[in-house]
Parts: structure tokens; sequence; C-alpha cells
């Protein structure tokens, strides 16, 4: 019904444009991360939510690399569903990561792109709300026939529908 | 009918999951054996956390007799205890201007670039045997390495450097003090 819903009101050409979008900034994201994981660590250790230095370790090298499939597997189009629900599930914990050290009045650094530069407050906070509401709707739409999986469904129908024809 | 749509549902999250899970792991594995020395024990500092010798020598770049003598590391945790409790004296390596912006409760300022000058007030009040407890902007900054080594060639041994720092220390909400605080002036 929910899918419905958006399939009405979101054009497929432009769920795609965001899809392909969010998988960029999934890129773009991790690459700063992947090749600095320290500073990254730094970043996740600010936050104050683990207290296992161990566990940011863990962290500090695999979140960026979960990013970065995320990021190719959205831009090729390839898993769309279930890269968008772990998408959906990662902003979710970014935002809660974010609003939890508001609430607890950190003035940090958001660590967000793997640049120090930028403090967590409402703009982080608002641009990461519409990255996840951008990955709901490509979530619950029904993938557009622009992704490549669909182009190789499609290539795979037309050879074995070959020999038929002729 | 909609025994049917349940079990098709429950087939898709289940992909879904298999997928996420797939994901999750292979990004571990690819993480993990591209940084086994990180995760296994970071070489330099997260935050604060490194055996503050060996890193003096690697990180100067140079042989230093005296740099394997500084033991010990200082955990943030660690300085909130030593801070509390009072047990080590801290000592704040950056410039004046930046001590005075603002600094951990109860540091004294000594800064690199005028400690000729200072340092007969320091080992006026303070004797060799203190424990002191260094530290300047973050792990980066270098201060605190090069006033351990200045304290070392000066007799002092019982140094310990929190890498972290001041950044680590005020980014994570601890209380700082302003002003120009305590000094060897």
């Amino acid at each position: 019904m929910t899918s419905g819903f958006i399939r009405r009101a979101i054009p497929g050409g432009l769920l795609c444009a965001l899809r392909f979008l969010l998988g960029l900034v999934f890129l773009h994201a991790s690459f700063g991360k992947i090749l600095d994981p320290k500073t990254f660590a730094e970043n996740l250790m600010v936050y104050q939510i683990f207290d296992s230095p161990q566990l940011v370790r863990y962290v500090a090298v695999t979140l960026p690399w979960v990013e970065w499939f995320c990021g190719v597997f959205l831009v090729l189009g390839i898993f769309v569903r279930s890269t968008s629900a772990l998408t959906s599930c990662l902003l979710v914990a970014f935002l809660a990561g974010m609003a939890s050290a508001m609430a607890r009045g950190l003035e940090i650094q958001c660590g967000c792109f793997g640049s120090p530069q930028e403090n967590v407050g409402p703009v982080s906070l608002s641009r990461d709300t519409l990255f996840l509401l951008t990955s709901l709707a490509v979530l619950l739409y029904r993938p557009d026939p622009f992704t490549l999986r669909s182009y190789l469904w499609n290539r795979k129908a037309v050879k074995v529908s070959s020999p038929a024809e002729l | 009918m909609k025994i049917g749509m349940g079990k098709q549902h429950l087939a898709a999250i289940s992909r879904i999951l298999m997928v996420d899970a797939g994901i999750v792991l292979l990004s571990a594995g690819i993480g993990i054996a591209l940084n086994r020395s990180f995760v296994a024990r970071p070489r330099e500092s997260l935050v604060a956390y490194t055996e503050v010798g060996e890193e003096l020598n690697s990180l100067s770049g140079r042989e230093s007799k005296v740099s394997t003598q500084i033991s010990g590391h200082a955990l943030l945790s660690e300085v909130n205890r030593i801070v509390a409790s009072k047990s080590m004296e801290l000592l704040d390596g950056r410039s004046e201007k930046d001590y005075e912006a603002g600094h951990i409760p109860g540091a004294y300022s000594l800064s690199v670039a005028a400690f000729d000058t200072l340092f007969a007030a320091l080992a006026d009040r303070f004797p060799q045997s203190t424990p002191f407890l260094i530290y300047c902007g973050s792990g980066q900054c270098g201060l605190s390495r090069q006033l351990a080594e200045r304290l070392q060639q000066k007799g002092y041994l019982r140094l310990k450097i929190y890498l972290g720092g001041y950044n680590e220390w005020f980014l994570a909400g601890n209380p700082v003090e302003k002003g120009k605080g305590l000094s060897f002036r």
C-alpha cells in the first residue's frame, strides 16, 4: 500500500536519479574513512557511544566498506531493495547517534564524510533525514527499470526468446 | 491467499536480510584484512593510547636515548581519574594564548617555546620524582612529545603523554578552565 502510494507520488525516473544520487553520497562518504580509519575511529570515539576501543576499531574498519558496497550497489542497481534497507538502517543509526550527542550537549565533529570540518548540528541532522527519506523511497518503490539487474535480465530474456522467434 | 502473501513477504525479507548480512560480513572481512595492525593494536594514537616511548622514537624521526624511559599511556578515562584525584601534575605544552583560551582544569602552562625561561621555576616547585601528565592539542600536534623530551633531558622521568590532548578532552564534554590559570611565570 505504501509502495503503491510512493509509486504514484514519485515518477520512476526521479526515483532512479535519487537511487543514483544516494549511491554517490555513500560512495563519497566511504572514501575518506577507508583511507583513514584512525581518524574515523577518533570521530566515533567522541560520540561516547562505544565503551570498548576494540569495538570502535572494528566498526571503524567495517563501516566504511559497508558504505562503499552500498554506494556501488545503488549506483549500479544491484540488490537495490536489500541495499536500500541497509542504508536506511545505517541512516537511522547515524541520526540516533547525532541526536543523542546533541541531547547530551556534546559539541563534536560529525565525521560523516571523513572530513573533520563539520560539527554535529541541525544541518547534519536535516541532511541525514533527507537521505533517510530518499533511502526509504528507494526501498519501498519497486526497483526502476534502469538498474544493471534489469538490463541483465532483459538481455537474458532476449537470448532465451530468440530461437522461438526464429 | 493471505497466507501465500505472508510467505512471499517472509521470503522477500529473508532475501534482504541474507544479502545485507553478506554485505556486512564481506565489508568486515575486507576492512579487517586491510587494517590488521590497526585492528589488533593501533600503532599511533587512537585518541590516547599508545606506548609513548616507542612512538617518540618513531615520530620524532631520530633516536633518543631517553625517550624509551617515558612509560605508560593515558586514556581519557584515566585522565579523568588523574584530574579528579590530582595524582599527577598536568602540563599544557601549547602556546600561552591557546592555554588561556581553554585548558584542562588544574593544568600548568608550560609552552615548549618558553621552556628554557620557565624551567627554573618548574624545577623550584617540583622535584624530579614528580609524575607529570603532558598534553597539547591532539595526537598530531607533537608539542607534548617535544615537552616530554625536554623534561627527560632535565631528569624528569615519571612522564605520561595524553595523546588525545585538549581537543579530545573538550570534545568529550569535560569541564575546561579559561584564562591565565597556573603558570611558571
